[in-house]
């Protein structure tokens, strides 16, 4: 596909979205009562992630030997789990994928400053993510995934992380892109904490003019906060659905 | 769980008696409870999630390719993942070599020929999930898993979707890659609905004292003197009947006798499971819908 068919001149992508539209986001959370502390599934158009955590508890099951538990805060430990089948071609990738690591250190970082750390000194809190099926915007599924199954999990945050991917086509900011556009055009990734303007998680891997950056982290910002309206708002149904239970 | 001697030896004893009684009060023969959904993952031909309220889950995917072979044994690939293990842990190589050769031993080739020269190859992916937290400190193995796979496996393979073929298959020495239509509304089932075929089940039973144990659970894994994996097709036991290490414990030798009986249980579960399966494999799936 020629980089051209991105924006069609009536202002269509390819998928038939307007510039500042999102892909249709789905999220549920708790579905693995049994096998988790906290669980969910982010679905932002074809891409699909499961997030499972466990923990706050005394040992990490992930954690190396000799790694010291921190009298300041939890340690997180990140496994990513990005199976061949996932992306449309076949692929293998090695556990120790370079990118892999970087974006879970990333997310490391980003929740550090997230969650309250002084609740969970001395305690390991194990992050799971599997990758079902990848169709652009890996780090704002696996953002928006854990930040649900923290909540699941009962791990208090200051508030919700949103994430979203903007980039540029020529001189128009798209939001939310798929794997068509992630191919072809520079974006950048980020992460909002909850209705503020305030930035926890930005990735760009590639070279973006700095004049139009402003206005592409205005549009993710404005996408964050729609994709926080739609977490919150699965996070209270199943709040409901466990108060009906008791 | 981790067992104490006392409480292994309790178990053991319930269980090997005339009139066993199983830790969850199941019959000889019953399964756990399972759930399963299928054609859940949008970009791959087939797929399945199989799991049991114990939290172990399996997720299946089953790719097609066009190659030229020759070699039929080169069709079916299976690669098993398990959640914390490496990738080339011998639970995970050993797992993913009885899948592969029980699937080649027992599969109709002729559903992924397309000419004498292009056949379908086809890769099955599978994800297990997460296993149990004190699986590292008990003495019970994750072989057991072999049956959860293998019917994870089945529902992606009879789930699987490939594309209508367009170019002529009458001439099969044709030198000509095959072509296809691009529309997936279009598409045909893998194994179609009016072929005999069926893809091939494995059941893991575990013997102890005269009985035998269909689907044991992990506690009872851990007292159990033997366990066996046993193929089931189309109605009849096929390979492998092997044994399998369903504990790290000390095992004992079974009585011959105990082997035919395995192999009659087998076979009458064998229907039902099946059956069971297919159900699973009418209820329809939306695509948007609500499988977690």
């Amino acid at each position: 596909m020629s980089r051209l068919e991105l924006y069609s001149p009536e202002g269509l992508r390819v998928d038939g979205r307007r510039w500042n539209e999102l892909r249709r986001f789905e999220c549920q959370i708790n579905t693995h009562p049994n096998a988790a502390d906290g669980s969910s599934y982010v679905q932002q158009g074809n891409s699909k992630v499961l997030c499972l955590v466990k923990g706050p508890m005394e040992h990490g099951a992930n954690l190396a030997a000799g790694t010291k538990l921190d009298p300041n805060g939890p340690v997180l430990s990140l496994n990513i789990n990005y199976p061949p089948f996932a992306s449309n071609e076949r692929k293998k990738r090695p556990k120790n994928d370079r990118r892999l690591q970087e974006i879970s250190i990333i997310l490391k970082r980003c929740f550090m400053k997230t969650i309250v750390l002084k609740n969970y000194s001395r305690t390991a809190i194990d992050i799971n993510l599997t990758v079902l099926a990848m169709d652009g915007g890996l780090l704002a599924c696996f953002c928006n995934a854990i930040t649900l199954a923290l909540i699941d999990a009962g791990i208090s945050l200051y508030d919700y992380v949103s994430a979203v991917s903007v980039g540029l086509y020529d001189q128009t900011p798209l939001l939310d892109m798929n794997a068509l556009e992630e191919n072809d055009l520079s974006f950048v990734t980020i992460g909002v904490v909850g209705d503020s303007d305030k930035l926890n998680l930005t990735l760009c891997e590639d070279k973006l003019p700095l004049d139009k950056l402003e206005r592409l982290i205005s549009l993710g910002i404005e996408g964050c906060h729609r994709l926080k309206e739609l977490m919150d708002l699965q996070v209270r149904v199943a709040g409901g659905q466990l108060q009906e239970r008791q | 769980m981790v067992l104490s001697t006392a409480e292994k030896s309790y178990i053991y004893d319930s269980l090997a008696g005339e009139n066993s009684t199983r830790t969850d009060s199941r019959k000889n023969n019953e399964f756990r409870p399972l759930k399963a959904v299928c054609s859940f993952v949008p970009n791959c031909n087939g797929s399945s999630r199989v799991y049991n309220p114990d939290g172990i889950e399996c997720i299946t995917s089953v790719k097609a390719k066009v190659i030229r072979t020759k070699e039929l044994s080169d069709l079916i690939n299976v690669d098993v993942d398990v959640e914390g293990q490496r990738d080339n842990s011998t639970l995970c190589l050993s797992l993913s070599a009885m899948i592969q050769r029980a699937l080649v031993n027992n599969f109709d080739f002729e559903v992924l020929r397309l000419t004498d020269k292009y056949y379908f190859q086809l890769y099955v992916d599978i994800l297990v999930l997460s296993v149990p937290g004190d699986f590292k400190n008990s003495s019970y193995t994750l072989y057991s898993l072999l049956s959860l796979i293998s019917m994870g496996t089945y529902l992606a393979l009879k789930s699987a979707k490939l594309p209508l073929l367009t170019s002529t298959t009458n001439d099969r020495e044709i030198e000509e890659e095959p072509s296809f239509a691009d529309d997936w509304e279009l598409a045909t089932d893998l194994i179609p609905a009016e072929s005999k075929f069926q893809p091939m089940l494995i059941f893991v039973v575990g013997l102890v004292g005269s009985n035998v144990l269909v689907d044991p659970s992990l506690d009872e894994e851990e007292v159990l003197e033997s366990g066996l994996c046993i193929g089931y097709c189309q109605g009849n036991i096929v390979a492998p009947i092997q044994s399998v290490a369903l504990s790290t414990a000390d095992g004992k030798a079974f009585n011959r006798k105990l082997l035919t009986k395995a192999l009659e249980t087998v076979k009458q579960i064998g229907q039902p499971v099946v059956e069971a399966l297919e159900s699973i494999l009418n209820t329809e799936v939306d695509e948007y819908g609500s499988f977690f």
